[in-house]
């Protein structure tokens, strides 16, 4: 898997927000990929070694609709830990 | 408190240039972040509780706007406060830097406008004497007799008078082709605002002899495109109005408490006397106030007149269509709507000019109204707080205060006038002087 399709998008909400103080980023990704493969891409990427990953395993959620029961689509969640002096710009530019 | 330092370009016209230090620069970006916080709303984010790098990096457009208006808030405040004349309106921003610690703005704005009232005394008016003339004596007297005429048929070949009481016949007719049945009318030629068709037969009636029985045709004046309209009018019956001898039996009739015909042409000289002097007594202090203008120096800013004429426009075209208006009627109604603001503005001045110390208008105010008795507790509390917010300054509601008035207030208002000067002292309770007479003794100014 190429490491540029690993990090799908950041996650932006108040709870990522707040894990910001811990100099922690969130990051929706790929259901195959792992801590390994998100360290590495986040090297890659932003060109900064990780503290650590942690990986949250989002269930698919039961919703009602007409046609009878359906499923929201399940989502692999990164919490991606940086050094103390490390930054990840995620809007540069917008 | 920011660095303002304030400018004079012309009259109406200022400059200020502003220096906002980096504790209130920090305080107002502050609130403008807060502001916007609080109508953003981005998914992942409960309502007011995006942070502040977020806010800056989607919405920094928004804030600088938003920023702006916060310090130029402010600063007008500061300037209000400060300076004497205060702003009506900015006219350019010449200059804007909001940086992160300290803001730097440059801009030339409009005053409010600003009046010095002439000396008081030249607003003296020469009030003329009025007596009724003999000939308008014998006019109302003919007025009065008319109300009891007796009406006498005409015989064949007698022409008939513009005094006459005609009963009629008539058709209409559009194209040649009757619209309506025959209908009868019974009317006086001396009636004034007879309909058109009536009218149209009295002036075809009087211009030629006519007589009894005779058949007029009258062509009424086409409207665009409609079809041709005629009258076909059959003259049943002319009687001849007879006016009743002007002796003692008739004073008697008229008036029973009035014994002779002197005493009742005495009565109408009176009453006629008192009618006019109300009427001059009113045009006097329009005349005054014009001369009072004329005196003063005003200083309207144009912006301030073209919003004034706009919203009153407003107001005025509720009845016309001003786009129905040609170019020499709107200047026209531009000129006298003018007049009225300038004419409205020197009256505040006025007022402003009596309010002293001593004679607290608001309390004066309240006591007229009070008795007055004529207005419910909750309208006098209202015209309270309109007059406060005319002397204070309250601008949204200062040019157009006066005759937005309903009439009982604005003669309340003139009331409030003259009691303020019989107050100064110039004339004693009860002496009966005009308003121009009353400024003319005034020797504050002096």
């Amino acid at each position: 898997m190429d490491l540029y399709d690993v990090i799908r998008r950041p996650i932006v909400t108040e709870k990522a927000e707040m894990l910001r103080k811990q100099n922690c980023y969130a990051f929706e990704v790929d259901p195959r990929a792992n801590k390994v493969l998100v360290a590495q891409a986040i090297k890659q990427i932003y060109g900064i070694s990780p503290l650590k990953v942690n990986i949250v395993n989002e269930k698919p959620k039961q919703k009602n609709n007409r046609m009878g029961i359906g499923f929201r689509s399940r989502r692999k969640k990164a919490y991606v830990f940086l050094k103390p002096n490390d930054k990840i710009n995620l809007f540069e530019g917008v | 408190m920011a660095d303002i330092s304030t400018s004079k370009v012309n009259e109406t016209l200022y400059r200020a240039q502003v220096k906002i230090r980096k504790d209130e620069a920090q305080e107002l970006r502050q609130n403008a972040l807060d502001r916007i916080r609080q109508v953003v709303e981005l998914p992942g984010f409960r309502k007011g509780k995006v942070p502040n790098h977020l806010l800056e990096q989607r919405f920094g457009h928004e804030i600088h706007h938003e920023l702006l208006h916060l310090a130029l808030d402010k600063v007008f405040h500061e300037i209000n406060a400060k300076q004497e004349r205060k702003i009506y309106k900015i006219r350019q921003l010449e200059k804007v830097d909001l940086k992160e610690d300290e803001y730097t703005l440059s801009f030339t704005y409009d005053t409010l406008p600003f009046v010095k009232l002439g000396k008081l005394k030249h607003a003296y008016v020469r009030q003329n004497e009025y007596f009724p003339s003999q000939e308008e004596l014998e006019r109302l007297l003919t007025g009065i007799r008319r109300d009891y005429a007796r009406y006498v048929p005409r015989g064949e070949n007698e022409p008939i008078g513009s005094t006459d009481r005609l009963t009629v016949e008539y058709e209409t007719l559009v194209n040649g082709v009757p619209i309506s049945s025959v209908e009868k009318q019974r009317f006086s030629l001396s009636e004034k605002n007879l309909p058109p068709f009536l009218e149209e037969l009295r002036k075809t009636i009087l211009s030629k002899e006519h007589y009894k029985g005779n058949e007029v045709l009258i062509e009424l004046t086409n409207q665009q495109g409609s079809e041709p309209i005629s009258v076909i009018f059959t003259i049943l019956e002319a009687e001849k109005e007879e006016l009743p001898e002007l002796n003692e039996d008739f004073v008697k009739t008229y008036l029973p408490e009035i014994g002779t015909l002197d005493q009742l042409k005495e009565n109408l000289q009176k009453s006629q006397k008192k009618i006019f002097d109300e009427i001059s007594r009113q045009y006097e202090a329009q005349q005054a106030l014009l001369r009072l203008k004329s005196e003063s120096e005003l200083y309207i800013p144009q912006v301030v007149l073209e919003d004034e004429i706009e919203e009153l426009l407003d107001i005025q075209t509720k009845k016309i269509k001003w786009e129905d208006l040609d170019a020499e009627n709107q200047t026209k109604i531009k000129k006298s709507l003018t007049e009225q603001i300038e004419q409205n503005l020197v009256l505040r001045q006025l007022l402003l000019s009596l309010d002293t110390k001593k004679h607290d208008v608001s309390t004066h105010f309240s006591k007229i109204l009070e008795k007055r008795g004529d207005l419910p507790e909750n309208l006098q509390k209202d015209y309270q707080a309109l007059l406060a917010a005319y002397l204070r300054g309250d601008f949204e509601r200062i040019p157009r205060f006066f005759f937005q008035l309903p009439d009982r207030m604005r003669s309340a208002v003139w009331e409030l006038i003259y009691e303020l000067l019989y107050e100064e002292g110039y004339t004693k309770k009860g002496e009966k002087l005009t308003l121009s007479q009353m400024l003319a003794k005034v020797k504050k100014q002096e």
